[in-house]
Order: C-alpha cells, then sequence, then structure tokens
C-alpha cells in the first residue's frame, strides 16, 4: 500500500532575531503562566506529593499512625518471598492479557461495524446504545453480576437448570478453577464503553478518500477493513491498549466485590493485595512498596507500548 | 486571526490572570458573619459541632425498597438535645455498608475522623495505643446530670459491660451500651411439614434434622463461608463456640492452672495476652486433638449448607430462609425487627432456646452445652475519638454520650432498632422479644477462648478465614490446615510478643 505522506504548511510567523533564555521566555508569557499555576499547585499537592510519599515511605515500617522506622530495602525483600503476592501477580497477568485482547476485539469490531452502517439514524442509535451503559455506576454492575452468579439464587444457574443442564451449574465464583475467568466473563459482550467510542473516533477520522481509493482498487470490505481502516486507527488502538493495562493493573474493585481475592486467594490481585495491607493491617509501608513496584510496572509497560506500537501514515489536514 | 482592536490578546491575559488571582483569593477569605437580628447576633458563640458515625443506629428515612421501618430514634434525641443545647450542633455520618475499617483507618490517619465512632470492643487492645481515642475513665467517674441521682456515668452501665471497654492498659477507651445474641431461627411450618416435631436438643438430632429436611428437597441450614462477609461472620461464630466445648477439659491448663469459668461477663476469659503466651508454649496450637476436632465437625456439618455454601453471598443467607428454601438460619439478634416485619416471611417461625449440644456420642471431646454465641457490645459501641480533644469539642462531646446512655434514652434507641437489649442497670421498657438471646447468654455464658477476630493479628485472621474456607469447600487437606495455621499462629503470637513485651 502507498505510504502517505502530506506536508504540513508552516504558518506565517516571524522568527525571533536572537535567542533569549529560558526566564526571560517565561517573563515574556507570564500571564499564561499565572493562569496554569493553580493547576499545577493541585497537581502537585493530590498528584505528585502522594505519589512520592509513597515511594518515601516503601523504605520504612510504618504503619501510619505511631511506628515510623527506616527499614531500608526490607519491604522489597519480604515482596520476593510473599507467596500471595506471585499469585496475585500471575492473576494480574492473566487479567490483564485476557482485558487486551478484548479490548482490540469486540469495540473495535462494534466501532467498525457501526461505522459501515449507511443509515446515519442507525449509527448515531447504536452509538448511543453502547454508550448509554457507562452512565451506571461500575458498583450496580458488579452487585448484579454477583447476583448473577449467585450459586443459590443466581440467574446464571436458575437458567442452566431450566434447560435442563443442571450438571452445568457451579459456584461460580467459589469454583478454585473457574473463579477468575468468571471475573473475566464480567462486562460480556464488552462492546459497551469508552474503547468503542475512541474506536469510532478513529474510524470518523479517516477521509472518505482514501476509503473511495481503496473501493476503486478493488479491495473487499475485510481487505479494507485490514489494509487500510485498521493500519489508520492504530493510535486510537494504542491509547486503548495503554487505558486497558494502566487500569488493568490498579484497579481491584471488581475483584474486591466480586470474591474479595478468594476463593482462597485464587483471584488475588496486587492492588487488591496492596489495599489489604494498607488498610487492614496497617503496613503502609509494605502497601507503599507494592505500590511502587507496580507504578514501575506500568511504566515499563507504557514504555513498550509506545515505543512499538508505531503508526506506519501520518497525515494532518491539507 | 486578528483580535479585534480595543483588546490586545496581552491585555485579555492580564486581565484574566488577575481576575482569576482575585476569584482564588475571594475563595479563600473566610466568610463574614451576616447582618441580622437581635437573636441571631446574640448567637455570635461558636456552635461545637459533634459529629457521630452512629452504625447501625443511624437515622434515615425509610425507602421505597426497605421492608421494615429503618431506625429514626436518634433524631428524636437530636432534636431534644440541640432544642437545650443550642450551642451544640449535631451531625450523623451516613452508614457505611462496607469497608468500614478502611474508612476508620484513612479519617484517624487523615485527622478528620468524627468525634463519636463506632468501635468493636475486641479490637480496642490493637488499637487503643495509637492514640486514636480518648480515655474517659475520668468522665465515667462524674456523675450523669441526664439520670436522677445518679454519682458516676459508670454506675448506670452492668458492671461488665461498661468494664468490657477496657484495653490492656486499664483504662476505657468506649462505651459499650447494649447486649448482642445470636440464635437459629427455624421454619416452624417446614418443620412440621417434614413431619419434625421437636426442636433438637443434641447435635446428633440435629444432623437426623438436616437429614429429613434435605431429603425433602430444602436446604438444611443457610450459613455462607464466602470471603466477602461470610466466613467471617460464620467462621467467627462456628469456632468460637465449638472450640469452647472441645478445649474445656483443656481451659485451666491455658489460665496458668485456674478454672476458667462460663460467664456472660468479658474479661473473664482468656483474653489475647494468655492465648500468645498458651501459642508461645505449646499449650494451645493448630496441631491439637482438640483444634482438628473442631475442624471435623465443621466439615461434617457444611454437608448441610447451601450448596457452593462458600461463594454464597452473605446477604442471601437471610434470603433462602426467608423465602422457604432453606429450613434454618442462624442469624444474630439485629434481625429480629426485620424478621419480625419482613412480608418475604409468610410462614410460622421460632428461635432454638439453644444450639444442639455435641455429646459424646458426636465427638470423644462432646458433652458441655454450647456457650451462646452472643455477648456484650453490639450496636451500642463507640468511642470518643482524639479530634474531639484537639478540635475542642470533647466536653460537648461526653455530655451528648450522656445523654443518650441514659437509660430512658438508651432503650428508646435500642427498641427503635430492634436487635440488642440494654446494658444498663435499669431495664425499664426494654424490648421483651429480645430476653431469648439475653436469657442464652446469662444462663449458658459466652465463649472462654479469646476469638480469632481479636486473639493475634488482623493478617493472621485473613489468613485463617481463607484456609478455613479452603478446608470447608475441600481444596486442602485436614492435617495441611492445621499446619498451615499453626504456622501462621505462632508468626503472629511471635510478633504481639515483641510489640507488646509486657505480655510476656
Amino acid at each position: 500500500m502507498a505510504e502517505l505522506t502530506i506536508e504540513r504548511k508552516t504558518p506565517n510567523v516571524a522568527t525571533p532575531t536572537k535567542s533569549r533564555s529560558l526566564w526571560q521566555r517565561t517573563l515574556r508569557y507570564k500571564e499564561s503562566y499565572l493562569l496554569i499555576l493553580p493547576t499545577f499547585v493541585l497537581i502537585l499537592i493530590f498528584n505528585y506529593y502522594p505519589a512520592l510519599s509513597a515511594l518515601y515511605h516503601s523504605f520504612f515500617e510504618w504503619n501510619g499512625a505511631n511506628v515510623n522506622k527506616f527499614t531500608g530495602l526490607t519491604n522489597f525483600i519480604t515482596m520476593t518471598q510473599d507467596a500471595i503476592l506471585w499469585q496475585s501477580f500471575g492473576n494480574l497477568l492473566k487479567l490483564t492479557v485476557v482485558a487486551v485482547a478484548i479490548s482490540l476485539t469486540f469495540p473495535l469490531g462494534a466501532a467498525a461495524l457501526i461505522f459501515h452502517l449507511r443509515d446515519l439514524k442507525f449509527a448515531y442509535f447504536y452509538r448511543v446504545l453502547f454508550v448509554v451503559p457507562i452512565v451506571v455506576p461500575s458498583l450496580v454492575v458488579l452487585m448484579i453480576w454477583r447476583f448473577i452468579y449467585s450459586p443459590n439464587l443466581g440467574l446464571l444457574n436458575e437458567i442452566l437448570k431450566a434447560i435442563s443442564l443442571e450438571t452445568w451449574t457451579r459456584p461460580w465464583l467459589g469454583d478454585f478453577n473457574l473463579a477468575l475467568y468468571a471475573i473475566m466473563f464480567i462486562g460480556f459482550p464488552w462492546v459497551a464503553g469508552i474503547g468503542t467510542l475512541i474506536y469510532l473516533a478513529g474510524f470518523q477520522g479517516i477521509p472518505a478518500e482514501l476509503l473511495d481509493s481503496a473501493a476503486i482498487d478493488g479491495a473487499n470490505t475485510w481487505q479494507r477493513f485490514l489494509s487500510v481502516e485498521l493500519p489508520l486507527v492504530l493510535s486510537q488502538i494504542k491509547l486503548v491498549v495503554i487505558l486497558t493495562i494502566i487500569a488493568s493493573i490498579q484497579s481491584f474493585g471488581t475483584i474486591l466485590v466480586m470474591t474479595n481475592g478468594g476463593p482462597g486467594t485464587n483471584t488475588m490481585v496486587p492492588g487488591l493485595f496492596l489495599y489489604r495491607n494498607a488498610m487492614q493491617y496497617n503496613k503502609m509501608g509494605y502497601a507503599c512498596a507494592i505500590g511502587t513496584v507496580l507504578f514501575a510496572v506500568t511504566l515499563v509497560l507504557t514504555y513498550l507500548n509506545t515505543r512499538y506500537l508505531k503508526s506506519s501514515v501520518e497525515f494532518s489536514g491539507a | 486571526m486578528k483580535y479585534q482592536k480595543g483588546l490586545s490578546r496581552r491585555e485579555f491575559l492580564k486581565v484574566a490572570s488577575v481576575t482569576s488571582v482575585g476569584l482564588a483569593l475571594a475563595a479563600c477569605a473566610a466568610p463574614t458573619a451576616p447582618a441580622g437580628s437581635g437573636e441571631a447576633a446574640g448567637a455570635t458563640a461558636e456552635r461545637k459541632v459533634v459529629r457521630m458515625y452512629a452504625q447501625g443506629l443511624t437515622p434515615r428515612a425509610r425507602l421505597e425498597t426497605d421492608r421494615w421501618d429503618p431506625p429514626q430514634a436518634m433524631l428524636e434525641m437530636e432534636k431534644a438535645y440541640e432544642e437545650a443545647h443550642p450551642d451544640v450542633d449535631l451531625e450523623f455520618i451516613e452508614d457505611l455498608p462496607q469497608g468500614y475499617d478502611e474508612w476508620l483507618v484513612t479519617q484517624m490517619s487523615g485527622g478528620t475522623a468524627p468525634e463519636i465512632v463506632w468501635y468493636q470492643r475486641g479490637f480496642i487492645a490493637r488499637d487503643y495505643e495509637k492514640g486514636w481515642f480518648v480515655n474517659l475513665d475520668p468522665y465515667l467517674d462524674q456523675p450523669n446530670s441526664y439520670i436522677e441521682g445518679n454519682q458516676k456515668w459508670k454506675d448506670a452501665f452492668q458492671g461488665p459491660v461498661i468494664a468490657s471497654g477496657t484495653a490492656p492498659d486499664g483504662h476505657i477507651y468506649m462505651i459499650t451500651g447494649d447486649l448482642v445474641g445470636t440464635g437459629v431461627f427455624y421454619n416452624k411450618t417446614m418443620f412440621d411439614a417434614a413431619g419434625i416435631t421437636k426442636v433438637p436438643e443434641t447435635w446428633t438430632e440435629f444432623e437426623e434434622v438436616q437429614k429429613v429436611l434435605k431429603d425433602a428437597g430444602h436446604i438444611p441450614v443457610s450459613i455462607s463461608m464466602d470471603l466477602a462477609g461470610g466466613v467471617q461472620l460464620y467462621g467467627s461464630w462456628s469456632t468460637r463456640i465449638i472450640q469452647d466445648v472441645m478445649y474445656d477439659h483443656k481451659m485451666a491448663d491455658l489460665n496458668d492452672g485456674k478454672p476458667v469459668d462460663r460467664t456472660w461477663k468479658p474479661g473473664e476469659n482468656l483474653p489475647p495476652q494468655k492465648m500468645v503466651r498458651a501459642i508461645r508454649d505449646g499449650k494451645y496450637s493448630a496441631e491439637d486433638a482438640e483444634w482438628k476436632e473442631m475442624l471435623n465437625i465443621l466439615k461434617g456439618w457444611s454437608v448441610h449448607w447451601p450448596d457452593g455454601f462458600w461463594a454464597t453471598p452473605p446477604d442471601d443467607v437471610y434470603r433462602l430462609w426467608a423465602e422457604g428454601k432453606a429450613g434454618m438460619a442462624w442469624l444474630g439478634s439485629w434481625m429480629n425487627k426485620p424478621v419480625r416485619n419482613d412480608p418475604l416471611v409468610e410462614f410460622e417461625w421460632g428461635i432454638f432456646p439453644k444450639i444442639p449440644t455435641i455429646t459424646e456420642e458426636s465427638s470423644p471431646f462432646g458433652g458441655l452445652d454450647f456457650p451462646a454465641m452472643a455477648g456484650v457490645g453490639g450496636v451500642f459501641q463507640y468511642a470518643l475519638t482524639s479530634e474531639s480533644e484537639a478540635r475542642g469539642t470533647l466536653d460537648a462531646t461526653v455530655d451528648w454520650m450522656r445523654f443518650i446512655t441514659a437509660p430512658k434514652n438508651l432503650i428508646t434507641l435500642l427498641n427503635d432498632h430492634g436487635g440488642f437489649a440494654p446494658g444498663t442497670v435499669d431495664t425499664t421498657g426494654a424490648d421483651p422479644s429480645l430476653a431469648v438471646y439475653t436469657d442464652m447468654l446469662v444462663n449458658l455464658g459466652a465463649e472462654r477462648i479469646e476469638p480469632f477476630d481479636s486473639m493475634l493479628s488482623r493478617e493472621f485472621v485473613d489468613t485463617m478465614w481463607n484456609n478455613l474456607q479452603q478446608f470447608l469447600a475441600g481444596q486442602i487437606e485436614l492435617d495441611a490446615m492445621a499446619q498451615t495455621t499453626q504456622a501462621d499462629m505462632k508468626a503472629a503470637a511471635e510478633q504481639l510478643l515483641s510489640e507488646h513485651p509486657d505480655w510476656a
């Protein structure tokens, strides 16, 4: 496929005759900096300070109240010997791989289908239909899934009994082999959400001329999707993958509500383990160390994603 | 793009930045008192705000989905108190359905806790050294002006009830005002239909009754051992009472040779300090025959629980019984009012006078009645936080507590809730339907060994419940469960001894 390169016209800006120092440039635009200063202060206080405090306290035995003793790398060494933490990372890997696979398939497919609807009214209708579930609080959704999975009163087992598949009934969230997969299944068919919207925006940004050219060249629907549309939404794919990885690593609300890490520790994830150590065991220092490691993992994965998932096409407005 | 004449970009930015800074400064300025009538002007004295997390007594409006009336009496108390004390503003924190411990830790760490918090008395030993709570001894020795003739506030309570808030340092850090119980609620209609004419008195009879119900297609007993609340409740209750019977012949050994009588009075059991020493000295171990027998009994009983009981949500326990799917449910006295008023309950029901006794026929360590799964401290367990001292509202907070613990007011609150009996000396007007729980407590006494929930660390008890769930679900064998638990128990005991050298 021919590579597209469209030159950007640079605006007519007077080139400064001499270079200015950083201080001089700052003073020149001091009103702008003053306007954004409150935002920076708030970010420093509510985002950077807690993160730096966590990094600092990860080297301490700290209970958040009356114990705050420097212990060096003890917390990190303890992590290497913590079997539950290792198990939780294993669960996290499985959950993240499946979450990424899901984010690359179902919402992408749904967005492509909506994009190709000829009737714009239908396209709008389906777009709204897939977006409306976002406004439902996630806790409500999880409580409903908990009810669905309930072994004695739940919808899933009742349906299976009704269609004579009683042997298939399970304590889904209590099955030591299936609980993690039951968690992964939450949200099926995974089309409602921000991912679909992001992909749809990407598809809608593809110039119609490119699609017309592909049609003239004799490309069928599948060839057009694979060779034209997919490469042009690679930025959106990259964004969704990054967001999915970050969300997967950080979140534990689903596990907390559905299984609380059980049965046993079969659905434990690092985020929940961190939360438990901090809030229930008062081992704040250890929890900070876990948080530091999770931050490092997220940083590495984000870097790899940004580095290796590049769009092969660049284009801008004429 | 060209800007129109009259306002250049630079000028616009200047105006905008000055306006923003001005707005920010104005927002940070303290509000000025509005000019008003003489009455309003006279109230310029600072109003003290006393915030309270009242837990189960938190008043709220009835919702359409409520099947019984929620508590409301605290609003009457608030109104009466504020009318008598116009300088005090009372505020109730909304009741939290989950995550209370985490909320409390966050609030205390951040210095934003309310003046009064609900607090489980069993945890006082864990947290009293953190400086979170006010030592109430001086206040308890002063009279309560809301009780006629009262010389000391603490005399209004039954001795063991108020003493239950005592920490290992000998000071009282919380006000406990009630008694809580549990009972096996049974469906009389289902029993009659199944031909069960008598409430079982022994464990053998109990197993027969459960078998009859199971054969009739019912769930015999509704219990949950799921990790999101089930095992923390039923795991705790069941191990407490079974362990007391199993270790009955060894109680003196655990207590340095002195006998331990069953009593409903807290503080006369084997507290954490003694259990930690017993673990250290090998007198109490998860590998004891008695400990393993406790697990065997639970495992044997679990065949009569709902399918997938280790994944059954705790809310389903009551629902399965109320909808007539389960013949029995082990419920707390706080379900007293719901059960009496719930339109879902369309059958005749009753409460066992006691949990059927494990005799020697059922276990080599059997023979003694179970203790009551009951005790001091239910919904009325409150601690005053050190935040009240920091904010200068301690006197107002203490006064409010004195007001609501005056027997007439306390009993009004507890009757409105419907699930707890008063722990005051004067119990005039108490709800008679709660007598079944207090009778059990007084006649049978409470467990003598400190519950696992408060015996060792929170980390240990989480591991204990995890292991118990896995054992009951058939994932690990008895010996593996005992070995793992013993290793954790020993480590937890050693940790506590290092933190509390005086316990050695």
